[in-house]
């Protein structure tokens, strides 16, 4: 360390730097996929040449709304999670407002004449030009509000015993209110909000004590639905009941083992045509297995994990001085996307009990998408510092001052 | 909290190499298979394409079993709202009685598809489509069809109503008359609609058509068998009948007749026994046609010459334990005398000269006692007993053949070696098998020689002088032609009675075993009638011996075998 300075820096001004261009890239792989294979799904002879390629085919409304995804992460990226972070004592926060506007689409869901009722389930909010899900917002929301709320700055830090109540509360509303149409969903959000607290930081007895009003709350939702126990239950033996309940499973274990290793090629498979249900949500992997075989499937598991990898890289390098947020935004984001990407994959692979979710940044629908873009771009705009010498970086005084200072640049 | 966070994260990439292993997983384990065999049964349909069942041909290629496309009349009775209406309305047109048709739509109400009346004419599918029926119509199926209907339907055979062959020549060849199906695969979509793809073609697999099998068998030549028969059976209110016709220098077969035959479109009207081919599968004893065997062979062996004179005094000899009787005195007679006036005594004297071993030999060289390999399934072998259960009777009995078996098939084999000039040929049946384009699969090798049975010279003396004798003299008067010298043995044998040796009374089988023209036989025929009215004639000579020169003279005629040649003493030497 003699002759060279720890010189390091943000480069908040000149843009984003390798690891950002290749988070944003690699969603935009994932995005790509999404729009081919909906274009795909929806190729059909049978059919209209306007249900493929006119502005309402599902492939063109992917792509528009891939596009705008993708100028969304950019923006995103550039303006960084920062403005999330919860800075002073006041309830008025960002991330409060955002929580609060996820909570409040999530009861309009229910309202007469905006909710949009499909497969019998109330997860959807018609606005007539188009239709949202409101639990796509709320995963990012509560993230977002988990990692303020976790790393507020607060005047006494004498009690440093970490109070969960309200994060609980935010947590239990959410997952309530999702969960009472979309069991998949709320458990992701609890999962992904546990793992939140949990890598925060706090005493295991803590942890347990609130593990049984949780537990208690989700054997209420998974009984309250016949449908969900049936499912569970039907999953310990598909081969039973195959015109019934094990009908989704075998078709998408027919569709991955059609595909082989090369697949039947792109727009080749069969199980799209009425044999395999939500073929463009939340079973599209297996048609990406079916056209493109084990190895296109592989590929798109190893680009999901490449930004889990890039998100640790993110969480390593994160700038200092928020009191963590930065890491703590970074990590919940990376936990979604990733964890939602494990169920889809395991319920489509036959591995857990069918769950209403999607494949992110794949599966069809433009909330999803936007919501996506929306928080990895904000992922990518985690400021960071860069070592210019040999030595990678260590959280230090200098970082926390660099840190400040592209704040106060930015 | 970083590491914390890390961690997790390395645990979600865990999980991502779980969910690549599980991938792998499904594609190497038999749950692929499983489930493949689910989906494909869901995904791909199948329509067969069937394939055309193959001719059976006769030597100049008449069709004697071949395949149409017959109209089926079928209904689809989940589309039809009043079934007794449109019972009333179907019944004339298919000349059904409305009940029945009532009856069949109902048993089937639940069913897409049922046959209302299979294979009906062309005018009558025309009347049915004129109905424009709903849920009624009308498609091709293909349907075996026997032009010559009785004529050679045991060596034809017969199929089964799945167009599969059960008896004959249709059970024999039947994979190669049936060719291999083809298949149509589509695509279905989850709602069993056929769809079209695009990305390729939709497989087909072209049905592969059965060949053809050609037979010996001259149409022409088995009609005149089968006419000269029946008339004979007829006539002699006999029990059943059997002709063979062959040739002798080929082994070929040119007509194998029976009555009674069946129809092989109603084969299921008549018995297996009146089914069965009885020149193959059939086995008596042969009596006096069998002695120019014995004859020939103590001949060729040097034991009796053409010249010696044999002693068959006043009608009865003793020999060892018994005593044997010719119809009428003999007195001093030659080998050809001894044929001629069929000599039992002259037989037993040269039985007994040649001994059982000699005549065990030629008799077994003659190819009695074992099958002639002729392709046809279920062939008898005969009876031959081996020498050491011969008892002391055996060398007299065997050569007036006695306490042997044979079947048609053997005789005419045999015969054909007497008068071919000594050789045995393998009886053939089955001339070439040809593909459904006509190419030559397979020809029948012939002649197929054996083996040598008896000396040119032998064969020529028995031929051009025993043989001739038994026309010109003896018992086979009745057998000659204006046209051409035939030659011939006839033969009337006692009916055993399967108990102790015995024989029954007054049953008799009635053969002539012949050959035309003597200077070069171009036909061997075998003429058998079993269980002729003993009080209307049971004599060989009587019986078989008219039809069997009816049969030579109009097959010779047909073949445009030219006439023997006038010989100055009349009589062909």
């Amino acid at each position: 360390m003699t002759g060279q300075e720890h010189h390091h820096h943000t480069d908040a001004h000149t843009g984003l730097d390798g690891i950002a261009t290749a988070v944003i890239l690699v969603a935009s792989a994932l995005l790509i996929v999404g729009v081919v294979m909906l274009g795909s799904t929806s190729a059909d002879l049978e059919k209209s040449i306007f249900d493929f390629a006119s502005w309402r085919a599902p492939m063109v409304r992917q792509a528009l709304f891939a596009a705008v995804g993708v100028c969304v992460m950019l923006v995103g990226a550039r303006v960084g999670p920062g403005f999330l972070r919860w800075r002073t004592c006041s309830i008025l926060q960002p991330s409060v407002f955002l929580l609060f506007f996820a909570v409040a689409l999530l009861v309009l869901v229910w309202a007469p004449g905006l909710g949009h009722e499909s497969h019998g389930r109330n997860r959807w909010i018609d606005l007539g030009f188009i239709s949202f899900q409101p639990s796509e917002i709320a995963k990012f929301a509560l993230v977002a509000f988990l990692a303020s709320f976790l790393t507020r700055e607060r005047e006494s830090t004498a009690s440093h015993r970490p109070d969960l109540t309200i994060p609980m509360i935010g947590v239990g509303i959410v997952c309530a209110l999702v969960g009472a149409e979309d069991f998949g969903t709320a458990f992701l959000l609890a999962m992904v909000g546990g793992l939140v607290i949990v890598v925060r930081g706090c005493p295991l007895s803590t942890i347990l004590s609130w593990s049984i009003p949780v537990t208690a709350a989700f054997s209420y939702l998974l009984f309250s639905q016949s449908y969900r126990v049936e499912r569970l239950m039907s999953f310990r033996n598909i081969w039973d009941d195959r015109f019934g309940a094990g009908f989704h499973p075998i078709q998408s274990l027919g569709a991955i083992a059609s595909g082989r290793w090369t697949g039947r090629g792109l727009g080749a498979g069969l199980a799209k045509y009425g044999y395999l249900p939500e073929h463009q949500t939340d079973f599209i992997f297996a048609i990406i297995c079916e056209e493109t075989g084990a190895f296109g499937g592989a590929c798109v598991i190893l680009l999901y994990a490449a930004l889990v990898s890039l998100g640790i890289l993110t969480v390593r390098r994160a700038v200092g001085g928020d009191g963590g947020f930065a890491r703590l935004f970074a990590f919940g984001i990376i936990a979604v996307v990733a964890a939602q990407a494990v169920m889809n994959i395991a319920v489509v692979t036959v591995i857990a009990p069918t769950k209403g979710i999607g494949l992110p940044l794949i599966s069809s629908g433009g909330s999803g998408v936007l919501c996506f873009c929306a928080a990895i771009g904000l992922l990518a705009g985690v400021r960071r510092t860069v070592a210019t010498d040999t030595q990678t970086t260590a959280p230090s005084l200098d970082v926390r001052f660099a840190g400040s200072l592209s704040q106060g640049a930015s | 909290m970083a590491k914390a966070g890390g961690t997790v994260l390395v645990g979600f990439l865990v999980l991502f190499a779980v969910l690549i292993g599980r991938l792998v997983h499904i594609n190497t384990t038999s749950l692929s298979d499983r489930v493949l065999k689910i989906v494909h049964a869901q995904q791909i349909g199948h329509t067969p394409l069937p394939a055309r069942r193959g001719c059976i041909l006769d030597v100049h290629g008449r069709v004697m079993a071949g395949t149409h496309d017959k109209p089926c009349v079928f209904a689809d009775p989940s589309i039809i709202d009043d079934f007794m209406s449109a019972a009333s309305r179907l019944a004339p047109v298919l000349a059904m009685d409305a009940g029945e048709i009532e009856q069949t739509l109902r048993e089937n109400s639940g069913r897409r598809f049922c046959w209302l009346k299979r294979w009906i004419e062309p005018a009558d599918a025309l009347a049915v489509k004129a109905l424009k029926m709903p849920g009624v119509g009308v498609r091709l199926e293909s349907k075996r069809l026997y032009p010559f209907e009785e004529l050679c339907a045991t060596t034809v055979g017969f199929v089964g109503v799945d167009n599969v062959g059960l008896e004959g020549m249709e059970a024999r060849y039947d994979k190669h008359l049936r060719g291999s199906d083809g298949r149509h695969s589509s695509i279905y979509n989850g709602h069993r609609k056929r769809r079209p793809i695009w990305w390729r073609q939709e497989q087909s697999t072209a049905p592969k058509d059965g060949g053809h099998v050609v037979l010996t068998i001259d149409a022409v030549v088995q009609e005149i068998a089968q006419r000269h028969l029946s008339a004979t059976v007829e006539e002699f209110q006999a029990a059943s009948g059997t002709v063979v016709v062959m040739n002798p220098h080929t082994g070929e077969l040119l007509a194998v007749a029976q009555v009674p035959s069946f129809d092989p479109d109603r084969f299921g009207e008549f018995s297996a026994a009146m089914r069965r081919n009885r020149a193959v599968c059939d086995v008596f004893e042969p009596g006096s046609i069998f002695k120019p065997f014995v004859a020939s062979g103590a001949l060729a062996a040097g034991i009796v010459n053409t010249t010696e004179e044999f002693d068959c005094g006043n009608g009865t000899h003793r020999f060892g334990g018994r005593t044997l009787h010719d119809t009428s005195p003999r007195g001093v007679l030659t080998l050809d005398g001894i044929l001629a006036k069929s000599s039992n005594i002259g037989m037993g004297l040269i039985g007994e000269r040649m001994g059982d071993v000699a005549l065990h030999d030629t008799v077994r060289a003659f190819g009695f006692g074992k099958a002639t390999g002729i392709d046809f399934a279920g062939e008898a072998k005969g009876i031959l007993h081996a020498l050491d259960r011969w008892t002391s009777y055996s060398v007299t009995s065997v050569p007036m053949g006695q306490e042997i078996a044979v079947t048609p098939i053997q005789l005419a084999t045999a015969f054909s070696a007497l008068v071919n000039g000594g050789l045995f040929v393998k009886p053939v049946l089955v001339d070439s098998l040809i593909d459904a384009r006509g190419h030559l699969v397979r020809s029948t090798k012939r002649p197929e020689v054996v083996r040598r049975v008896i000396p040119k010279e032998t064969s020529d003396y028995m031929l051009r002088r025993a043989l001739r004798a038994v026309v010109l003299e003896g018992g086979g008067r009745k057998a000659a032609l204006k046209d051409w010298n035939v030659v011939g043995k006839t033969g009337t044998a006692e009916i055993s009675d399967g108990v102790h040796g015995g024989y029954e009374e007054d049953a008799y089988d009635s053969s002539f075993l012949g050959a035309a023209p003597m200077e070069n036989p171009r036909c061997v025929v075998l003429v058998t009638v079993h269980r002729p009215q003993a009080d209307i004639a049971y004599y060989g000579s009587r019986v078989a011996a008219p039809a069997a020169g009816r049969i030579l003279g109009e097959t010779l005629a047909y073949l445009h075998v030219p006439p023997s040649p006038v010989t100055v003493d009349g009589d062909g030497l």
